[in-house]
C-alpha cells in the first residue's frame, strides 16, 4: 500500500489544532482515493444547513491514489468542499506539482476545518507543519505572493496552493491557485478559502512514494504511456494544447460566441492554439508533474498595448470565454484577461460568463453607463472586459453584483435577464454547444456541481478520432452512434464516462489521458490500481468504484433537497436557436429531449425516474447502505 | 572517455519529472525526486525547466576529490560511477561537481550519482518529448 496515500493532516484554523489521521484500509478500497476519499469526508463532515462561507465548512484538499508515481499524467489534485457559488457539492481538481510534493512531504490529504481570526497560511514541511500569520501576503495577487514566500523561506523548490485577491474578497466563482498557474477553478473554493482567512498551503517535501509491487507496477506504467504516445489525438493535444480545435469546431457550429447566441462566428483565426504559435505568442510547452502529454501553454505578450503581459495557459476555455463569447476575435485581450484571472485567483469560465452576460443586458438596455460607472460595456470592448475583471476580482462597482455569479446577477437585475443567464444549478456553464452536442446536454444536467465539463466530457460521442468511434461501439453496441446530435444512447454514454471519469479523478490522473486522449484504459487503472495496493480489482470493480463514487456526490445533493427539477439546462440552451450563420441554425435541446434522455440515465442508474433519487436497492448494491439509511432518516428515499 | 552523453534541450522540457521518477525507480525502487540522479532545475513563474546531468567528464573533478578512491572510471564507456562499498559519504564529491549533481542519500549517507544505467539511461528512454537524447 501506498502510506502517505492513507494520511490525512486536519488542520483547526478556529483552535490552532494539527493532527494526523491514518484512511482505514477498507476506505481505499471502497473510495480509490482523492475524489473519492474526498467525498466521503465531506458527506461525514458537512451536513445540512452548513453555511458554505462559515466556519462549518470543510475545505479538503486530496490527491490521487497513485500521485508522487511515475502512472501517466498523475499528479492531480481534487478540492471538495459545499460551494459558495451554487450552495451545493462542489469537487474541483487541478494539476501542477503541488500534489506530488504533498505526497512526497508524506501525506495524501490536507483538510481544513474553522476560520482563523486572522489571515494565516499553512506551512507544511514534511512533519513540520505549522500555521503562519500571512498578513503581509493579504492583498497580493497569486504570482507575487508565490515569490515573496519562495524569498522568505529560502526555498525555491516549495509549492503553494493559493488564493488571490478574489478568494480574499469571496467572489463566488474564485479559484484555488496551485504552482501558480494551474487553476481549481470552478465553483468557489478559492472564496471558501478566503472565509478561513487562509492565503495559502505552503509544501514541501523530501520523502518518497512506493507502491506493493514496483515490478509488475512499472510494467503497467509503460504499457500505458505506450498506449498514450499512439493515440491518434496525442500529438495535436501536445503540439496545439486544448485549443487545438477552435478552427473546426467554429465551422461544424459547435463554438458558443456571444454568450451563446451564436455557435459560430465569421472569423476565429486569430483565436487558435495554431494562431499562439505562429505569431510568437507561445514560449514554452508545459507539463504537470508525471504529466507526459504536454498540454498546457506558457505564454507571453512582447509588444503593444499589453506588453510585458505573461501566464499559463490560455486554454480553450479561456479562449472561447474571453474571446468569441464576448464577441473578442483578438488574442492580446484574451491573454491578458488569462493572466488577470491567473493572478487574481478567478476562474475563466464563469468570470467570462458573467462578462458576456452583462454585455448582452447593456445591448439590450437593462444596464446602462450609470450602472457600471461609464463602462461601456458592449460587445467586443476589450478595454471593457479588462477593467471588469479587476471590478470583479475587488467587488468595486457593478463587479460586486457580478461577483455573486449569474445567476444571482439575474436575481438582482431582472426582467428577461434569467434567459441569457447560462448556468446549471448556479454554476456558469463550461464552453460547450450543448443544443448540439446531446450527451454532453445530459452529462451537464445531471452533473452534481453544475453545468461543467471537468465531472464528465463526452467527448467521444463526438467521433472524432478511432479511439472515440470505438469506444462508442464498446459502449453502445453500434459505431453510429458515435454522432453528438442524436439522443439516443446518451444515458449510456454518459454513465461510463461518469465512471471513468471517478475512476480517473481518484488515481489522481488527468482525464486528458483517460477520455480526451484514450491511452490509459479503465482496464489498466485496475491494474495499476492493484499492482500499488495489492487490493486485487479488475476494470468492472474498479467501474462500479467510480459509481460509488458519483453516486455519493449525486446523494450528497439529495440530502441538501435536490432532485430530478435540478437537473435542467440552461432556459437559452432548452428555448432559443442560435442566430442563423449561412444555412446552420443550430436547434436547441428541448425540455422533451433532456426529459427522455433523463429517464433513460435514471433508470440505467436504478435512481427513480419521477425524483431522480438513487433507490435504496440501487445504494445497497454500492454498499452505501449507511447513505440510504440516512436520506431515508430524512424522508429523502 | 565516454562514447555516448546525455544530450539536454531544455526547450523541449516540459517539467514533467518522469525522468526523475523512473531513475530513482530503477536505483532505488521507489518514486522520489529527491534520490533521483537527474535533477530538474524550474523557474516555475516563466515556466523554465533545465535538467542537469552528469556529464561524465574526461578529467573529472568528482573523481579527482575523492580521498578513497570510491569513484571508478570504466575504461571502454567512459561511465564514471560511485563504488558504494568504498564511498565513505564524505560529501567532497558534491563541493567539487561542477555540475552540482551529486547528492547523499539521507539513509545510507552515501554519495548518489549518475551511472547512465550501465549504459542505457532510464531517463532518456521516458523523456515523452526528447529533451534528453542519449549520443
Amino acid at each position: 500500500m501506498i502510506d502517505s496515500s492513507k494520511c490525512i493532516l486536519h488542520i483547526d484554523l478556529t483552535n490552532k489544532k494539527i493532527w494526523k489521521e491514518i484512511l482505514d484500509d477498507e476506505i481505499i478500497a471502497k473510495y480509490l482515493g482523492c475524489r473519492g476519499v474526498n467525498v466521503k469526508l465531506l458527506w461525514d463532515l458537512v451536513k445540512l444547513n452548513a453555511d458554505p462561507l462559515g466556519s462549518e465548512n470543510v475545505l479538503i484538499f486530496g490527491t490521487g491514489l497513485l500521485t508522487g508515481t511515475s502512472a501517466p499524467c498523475s499528479g492531480r489534485t481534487t478540492v471538495t468542499t459545499l460551494s459558495p457559488a451554487t450552495g451545493i457539492y462542489l469537487k474541483t481538481n487541478a494539476g501542477g506539482e503541488w500534489a506530488s510534493e504533498l505526497k512526497f512531504a508524506g501525506y495524501g490529504y490536507v483538510v481544513i476545518h474553522g476560520k482563523s481570526d486572522k489571515p494565516v497560511y499553512v506551512c507544511i514541511e514534511n512533519d513540520k507543519v505549522e500555521i503562519k500569520d500571512a498578513s503581509h501576503l493579504w492583498g497580493m495577487d497569486v504570482r507575487t505572493a508565490d515569490i515573496k514566500l519562495k524569498e522568505e523561506l529560502g526555498d525555491n523548490e516549495i509549492q503553494t496552493a493559493m488564493i488571490g485577491p478574489a478568494g480574499e474578497n469571496l467572489v463566488k466563482f474564485a479559484s484555488v491557485m496551485f504552482s501558480i498557474y494551474s487553476a481549481a477553478a470552478r465553483g468557489g473554493a478559492g472564496a471558501v478559502m478566503g472565509s478561513k482567512n487562509l492565503k495559502c498551503i505552503v509544501v514541501r517535501g523530501t520523502g518518497s512514494v512506493s507502491v506493493k509491487n514496483p515490478k509488475e507496477f512499472q510494467k503497467y506504467v509503460n504499457e500505458s504511456k505506450k498506449a498514450l504516445f499512439n493515440d491518434s489525438g496525442y500529438e495535436e493535444m501536445h503540439l496545439y494544447g486544448t485549443a487545438s480545435s477552435i478552427k473546426e469546431l467554429n465551422e461544424i457550429n459547435l463554438l458558443p460566441a456571444y454568450n451563446f447566441k451564436q455557435s459560430s462566428s465569421k472569423d476565429v483565426t486569430k483565436l487558435t492554439g495554431q494562431y499562439l504559435i505562429k505569431s510568437g505568442y507561445l514560449k514554452k510547452r508545459v507539463g504537470c508533474f508525471g504529466c507526459v502529454i504536454g498540454c498546457h501553454r506558457y505564454t507571453t505578450v512582447d509588444k503593444g498595448k499589453y506588453s510585458g503581459s505573461f501566464s499559463g495557459g490560455p486554454e480553450y476555455e479561456t479562449i472561447s470565454s474571453f474571446g468569441t463569447g464576448c464577441g473578442i476575435f483578438e488574442i492580446e485581450p484574451v491573454l491578458k484577461a488569462n493572466e488577470l484571472c491567473n493572478i487574481y485567483g478567478m476562474d475563466v469560465i464563469s468570470a467570462g460568463t458573467v462578462i458576456q452576460w452583462a454585455m448582452e443586458c447593456y445591448s439590450k438596455g437593462l444596464i446602462n453607463k450609470d450602472n457600471l460607472n461609464g463602462l461601456e460595456l458592449e460587445w467586443g470592448n476589450a478595454d471593457a472586459m479588462i477593467i471588469m475583471l479587476e471590478k470583479l476580482a475587488y467587488r468595486r462597482d457593478f463587479g460586486n453584483i457580478l461577483a455573486e455569479g449569474v445567476k444571482k446577477a439575474s436575481e438582482v437585475i431582472g426582467g428577461d435577464s434569467y434567459k441569457w443567464a447560462v448556468h446549471g444549478k448556479g454554476l456558469e456553464q463550461s464552453r460547450i454547444e450543448t443544443r448540439g452536442a446531446k450527451a454532453y446536454a445530459l452529462a451537464f444536467a445531471v452533473n452534481p456541481r453544475g453545468a461543467d465539463h471537468l465531472h464528465t466530457q463526452t467527448l467521444a460521442e463526438f467521433g472524432i478520432g478511432p479511439e472515440s468511434v470505438d469506444l462508442i461501439e464498446e459502449i453502445t453496441g453500434d459505431k453510429k452512434y458515435a454522432v453528438p446530435d442524436t439522443i439516443e444512447k446518451r444515458a449510456e454514454i454518459v454513465r461510463w464516462h461518469e465512471d471513468c471519469y471517478s475512476v480517473t479523478d481518484a488515481l489522481g490522473i488527468c482525464t486528458f489521458a483517460t477520455s480526451s486522449c484514450y491511452g490509459v484504459t479503465p482496464k489498466m487503472m485496475a491494474q495499476l490500481f492493484s499492482t500499488a495496493t495489492g487490493y486485487n480489482i479488475n476494470e468492472e470493480e474498479i467501474m462500479l468504484a467510480g459509481r460509488r463514487i458519483l453516486t455519493l456526490e449525486k446523494c450528497y445533493n439529495v440530502r441538501l433537497g435536490l432532485d430530478r427539477k435540478d437537473d435542467v439546462l440552461p432556459w437559452r440552451i432548452m428555448n432559443e436557436k442560435t442566430a442563423p450563420k449561412g444555412d446552420l441554425p443550430r436547434n436547441v435541446t428541448t425540455k422533451e429531449e433532456l426529459d427522455i434522455m433523463l429517464d433513460e440515465y435514471y433508470k440505467l442508474h436504478g435512481w427513480n425516474i419521477d425524483n431522480g433519487i438513487p433507490k435504496r436497492s440501487t445504494l445497497l448494491m454500492l454498499d452505501l447502505e449507511d447513505v440510504a439509511d440516512e436520506l431515508e432518516k430524512i424522508h429523502r428515499l | 572517455m565516454s562514447k555516448k552523453k546525455i544530450i539536454v534541450d531544455s526547450k523541449l522540457c516540459i517539467g514533467c519529472r518522469q525522468c526523475a521518477l523512473c531513475c530513482s525507480f530503477v536505483h532505488e525502487n521507489l518514486y522520489s525526486v529527491n534520490l533521483s540522479r537527474i535533477t530538474i532545475i524550474t523557474n516555475e513563474e516563466e515556466c523554465n525547466n533545465t535538467p542537469i546531468v552528469c556529464l561524465h567528464c574526461d578529467d573529472a573533478p568528482c573523481e579527482n576529490s575523492c580521498p578513497v578512491n570510491a569513484i571508478e572510471r570504466n575504461s571502454q564507456t567512459g561511465i564514471l560511477k560511485i563504488n558504494q562499498d568504498i564511498c565513505i559519504g564524505c560529501k567532497l564529491c558534491v563541493k567539487a561537481c561542477p555540475q552540482n549533481v551529486i547528492k547523499i542519500h539521507p539513509e545510507k549517507r552515501k554519495a548518489l550519482k549518475c551511472d547512465l544505467c550501465n549504459g542505457d539511461p532510464e531517463c532518456v528512454k521516458n523523456c515523452p518529448t526528447n529533451a534528453l537524447k542519449f549520443e
